[in-house]
């Protein structure tokens, strides 16, 4: 032991008030956009069902975006919905992100990070409290034309993550399933490792959160617009709402150093 | 020459065990009094024989006139100490010493007379010490030992050890009031007869502030009394009692980014409801007597003590949702923890001491025994209605602490000393913890769980009782010692080696599992040189020093208090040098080190790297007298430099320089005192933390760690009137 520190001592003056704990913090740019095809008037695609699409408004109220350093567990049986890991990056400033621009479109404040490598992506998608089980944002906002075997129904949607979407809770277990859950898509699959001087660009595709929706089963509103409805109601509302849940496809984090 | 710089000096190089008890008119310990009278015999206890380069005897003296909050700023006195004040007026300092993070007194032995400071089982910290209870003024001298190198060192003196020793020099009746900035008052009664023992005194204070900023409001009361007399002609004994209650608000920690934001100002709180509250009581007796050729003490002690502390690090952040629950935002992270305890305890030796080879060879045996009821609970406060709705720890708990040490001073030459020995000690832990389940994964099919804290179930809704209890117990052997070579020309060497250990919080305890104490080595070399001039006196250290804990704690913001960590070693080294006469006393200390984690190399965050501190007091007659009497003045100033400190991530804190002064003029028995504290007005950070909060109720909540900080006090004064009668 004595040697070990004789030889620290007499390296003491060249490592006192110097040295680091680890990594670094810095804040760097976020932007969102569509997908790079968007034209920005319109976007067009097929779904996987074969109805040709074309979006006219696509808007997502994305309230932030984080990445975290570890991969979740057993997501659905916990009901915290803060990951267990730590977080590295984080864009908390709420964006309405036009999907049928392929421009990215700047977060209203910078971002925070660390230079800790990352490797799970969320974005939150709500307006108030992400707790608070009455939130009347409207989150998605979609129209558009789709046609399938000659026919074309012109549609519409607004989504939001409130009642609407609770489920029905066991008594033993009331906070199994939070509305938080519903709000946070997570985990987005990513491995980055930020740096200074870079920016975060979130890419979100409107075309895979229509990829299961069958827009022949859209109930006809009184003005002949074909209407996603606001709740969990099996069908189609109820695919474009997973869709919009969908971690994978829908959502793509990249880092540009 | 000044007194306490007699006493100091002959601290560095006392080469046997100081009989003090038995010698005669020691001066230092007598008291001055108005009427000549002559030689008389003064009794004064022992005082423990040097160990090594690193342990301060410091006589407080005029550097008491030096601007200090409380009597745990005292500390400063000795190299490497580094204090912050996150918590508020009525919280325990945070102490960092010579590259440890001792937090408040986990890592440090405080003791005062003797009798422990450390609350051992405190939730807060294993080992918290607060000494707000102590009156400043009453505090004679402390001894500073940085490092286990005594055997007389236990429990937490992991960092060090600290005890202070108290004593009332100005004799007579004194009664003082300071009226200050902020709408502070305080008033002090101080009095000691004169012609007795500078440890026989009674004091008491009453303070009260508003506090700078925002809700920094304080008050407290504090009263201190002790008695020093002689039973026979070989036998000292003492009686000391004091009592303490005080009351705080305190501001917390700010975000950084919320302040440059504008979202808050410097001195801004989130959460007015942090505070805390907290009562001490304690009572000692001591009995010193020599019996043949033995040197016995026996010292007995009774504690008291309440603490409330509330406290919000994180803002909305930690209320996660739990299946059991139901479904609900973020309702406060508002910790109220709150801790009763009551200890008992004993300490003694015996020490005899025989000449062989021409020298005088020693021996002593010793015990300290220490029995703890803790009673702690900790629940976390709702923000909306101010009422708990989560508990997160209840425990009662019986704790002991018996060691037992050998300590030898061996002397084989005129210039060389061996002095050290090997202390043990047993802790044993039986912990009830009355909230032992807190979460279950598959609960009972009916609501029984829901929304409560502390569950009777264990997984399927099986029946269980919700608390459960576990008892443990662990010993520990320590090993310490010190070579001295010397003085040569006034120069002395040092080597010591020593283990320390720190016990642990019992919320660890698992039953018949070993504590995992943490374990510190420690290795110091050092030079120590003193001399006393025709005009001045001269003391100066240089020690190089090397210590290894096996268990770190690390602080986490999410449990309020430090967690167990890996293992850490420091490096470093530290200069200080005293020196003054009768019209002055400078104290001057410089620290350098570099505290690593032994795993990744990486330094361990928030401690401070460099530090220097210097004290200084100037008295003086002035050429005027007032009613025939002369005018006496006296000058203090204290000055602190700590540099940017590791933090975590990367980061650097900012540096830190405050300078205090003080002005005195005495006459008449009156005492007029100017004190000004942060001198150049410094805006600076008294502490800063790097973590996750999430103060602002955002839609997006911020997750990722950032910067935090603690507002240091801006400029302040105060005029205080001090009136003496009876004290020459």
């Amino acid at each position: 032991m004595g040697a070990r520190y004789l030889a620290l001592w007499l390296g003491l003056f060249n490592g006192s008030c110097v040295g680091t704990t680890g990594g670094d913090s810095f804040e760097f740019e976020a932007f969102a956009s569509g997908p790079p095809s968007a034209e920005g008037q319109s976007y067009t695609f097929t779904n996987a069902l074969g109805h040709d699409v074309r979006l006219t408004r696509a808007r997502l109220h994305v309230a932030g975006v984080y990445l975290n350093q570890a991969v979740p567990t057993q997501v659905s049986a916990n009901p915290s919905c803060m990951l267990a890991g730590i977080y590295v990056a984080e864009v908390n400033a709420p964006l309405v992100v036009d999907l049928l621009s392929a421009q990215p479109q700047p977060f209203g404040q910078l971002g925070t990070a660390l230079t800790e490598r990352a490797v799970t992506g969320e974005v939150w998608l709500n307006g108030g409290d992400v707790n608070e089980l009455h939130d009347p944002t409207v989150v998605l906002e979609v129209a558009g034309v789709a046609a399938k075997s000659g026919t074309l129904r012109v549609f519409r949607g607004s989504l939001s993550i409130a009642a609407n979407r609770a489920g029905m809770p066991r008594p033993s277990a009331p906070g199994a399933a939070p509305i938080c859950k519903q709000r946070i898509v997570s985990p987005i699959p990513v491995d980055l490792r930020l740096s200074r001087g870079g920016r975060l660009l979130l890419e979100i595709d409107p075309a895979k959160m229509f990829a299961g929706v069958d827009f022949a089963l859209l109930p006809e509103g009184p003005d002949g617009v074909f209407t996603f409805e606001d709740a969990n109601t099996p069908g189609p509302s109820l695919s474009l709402y997973n869709g919009l849940h969908r971690s994978a496809g829908v959502y793509a984090l990249r880092w540009e150093p | 020459m000044n007194p306490s710089l007699v006493s100091f000096c002959r601290h560095c190089f006392v080469a046997g065990v100081c009989s003090g008890a038995f010698t005669r008119a020691a001066r230092a310990e007598q008291a001055p009094s108005s009427a000549t009278v002559a030689e008389v015999l003064v009794l004064g206890r022992s005082v423990p024989a040097p160990r090594g380069a690193s342990d301060y005897r410091l006589e407080v003296g005029e550097l008491s006139r030096v601007p200090r909050k409380n009597a745990t700023e005292l500390l400063k006195l000795a190299p490497g100490v580094f204090l912050t004040s996150e918590g508020g007026d009525e919280h325990a300092q945070r102490i960092y010493l010579r590259g440890f993070d001792a937090r408040e007194g986990q890592d440090l032995e405080v003791s005062v007379g003797g009798v422990p400071v450390n609350e051992t089982g405190n939730p807060h910290g294993n080992g918290y010490a607060d000494l707000r209870f102590l009156i400043p003024e009453l505090v004679h001298s402390l001894r500073v030992l940085e490092g286990p190198f005594d055997p007389r060192q236990g429990n937490y003196a992991v960092a060090g050890s600290a005890d202070y020793e108290l004593g009332l020099s100005q004799r007579g009746l004194t009664l003082k009031y300071t009226r200050g900035s902020f709408a502070t008052d305080r008033a002090l009664v101080l009095f000691g007869p004169p012609g007795a023992s500078v440890h026989t005194f009674g004091a008491a204070e009453l303070y009260r502030t508003q506090g700078f900023g925002k809700n920094r409001d304080a008050r407290r009361a504090s009263a201190h009394g002790q008695y020093q007399g002689q039973l026979s002609a070989g036998t000292l004994f003492r009686l000391s009692a004091a009592a303490h209650a005080g009351s705080h608000h305190s501001a917390g920690l700010l975000r950084e980014d919320d302040l440059r934001a504008g979202r808050m100002g410097f001195f801004s709180t989130y959460d007015p409801r942090q505070g805390g509250d907290g009562t001490r009581f304690q009572f000692a007796v001591d009995l010193e007597s020599r019996v043949g050729s033995f040197l016995l003490r026996q010292q007995l002690f009774a504690i008291d003590r309440s603490l409330r502390l509330r406290q919000n690090f994180t803002g909305f952040l930690l209320d996660t949702q739990e299946a059991i629950q139901l479904p609900h935002a973020q309702r406060g992270d508002l910790l109220d923890l709150h801790v009763t305890a009551r200890t008992l305890g004993a300490r003694g030796f015996a020490r005899t001491k025989a000449l062989l080879a021409g020298q005088t060879q020693e021996l002593e045996l010793g015990y300290f025994a220490r029995g703890d009821a803790v009673t702690s609970q900790r629940q976390r406060i709702a923000d909306a209605s101010g009422a708990p709705y989560k508990t997160e720890v209840d425990l009662h708990s019986q704790l002991a602490n018996i060691g037992l040490y050998v300590d030898v001073s061996l002397r084989p030459l005129r210039w060389l000393t061996l002095r050290g020995g090997l202390r043990a000690d047993l802790f044993s832990f039986d912990v009830l913890d009355n909230c032992a389940v807190q979460d279950v994964s598959l609960p009972a099919a009916d609501k029984s769980t829901v929304d409560r804290s502390c569950l009777d179930q264990h997984r399927g809704g099986e029946h269980r009782e919700a608390n459960q209890r576990s008892s443990t117990a662990s010993t520990k052997w320590m090993p310490r010692g010190t070579l001295t070579l010397g003085p040569f020309e006034h120069v002395q060497f040092a080597l010591s080696y020593g283990s320390g250990v720190r016990s642990i919080d019992p919320h660890y305890i698992t039953q018949d599992v070993a504590t995992p104490f943490a374990s510190i080595q420690a290795l110091e070399g050092g030079v120590l040189y003193a001399r006393s001039f025709e005009t001045i006196s001269v003391s100066a250290r240089s020690v190089f020093f090397g210590t290894h804990v096996d268990k770190d704690l690390v602080f986490s913001e999410t449990e309020g208090q430090s967690v167990l960590g890996g293992g850490t070693t420091r490096t470093g080294w530290s200069g200080s040098v005293r020196l003054g006469n009768e019209l002055f006393d400078q104290n001057a200390n410089v620290t350098l080190v570099r505290s690593a984690f032994d795993e990744t190399g990486l330094l361990v965050p928030y401690v401070p790297d460099l530090v220097v501190r210097s004290d200084s007091a100037l008295t003086g007659e002035l050429p005027w007298r007032v009613q025939g009497q002369t005018l006496r003045t006296a000058l203090a100033l204290g000055v602190s430099y700590v540099g940017r400190r590791a933090l975590p991530y990367g980061q650097r804190s900012q540096t830190t320089f405050l300078a205090d002064l003080s002005v005195a003029l005495k006459v008449v028995g009156c005492e007029l005192t100017l004190e000004l504290s942060n001198l150049l007005d410094a805006r600076y950070r008294a502490a800063e933390y790097d973590y996750v909060s999430a103060f602002q109720r955002n839609a997006a909540p911020s997750l990722v760690p950032a910067r935090h900080f603690a507002a240091g006090a801006p400029r302040s004064v105060s005029l205080s009137l001090a009136w003496n009668v009876g004290g020459g």
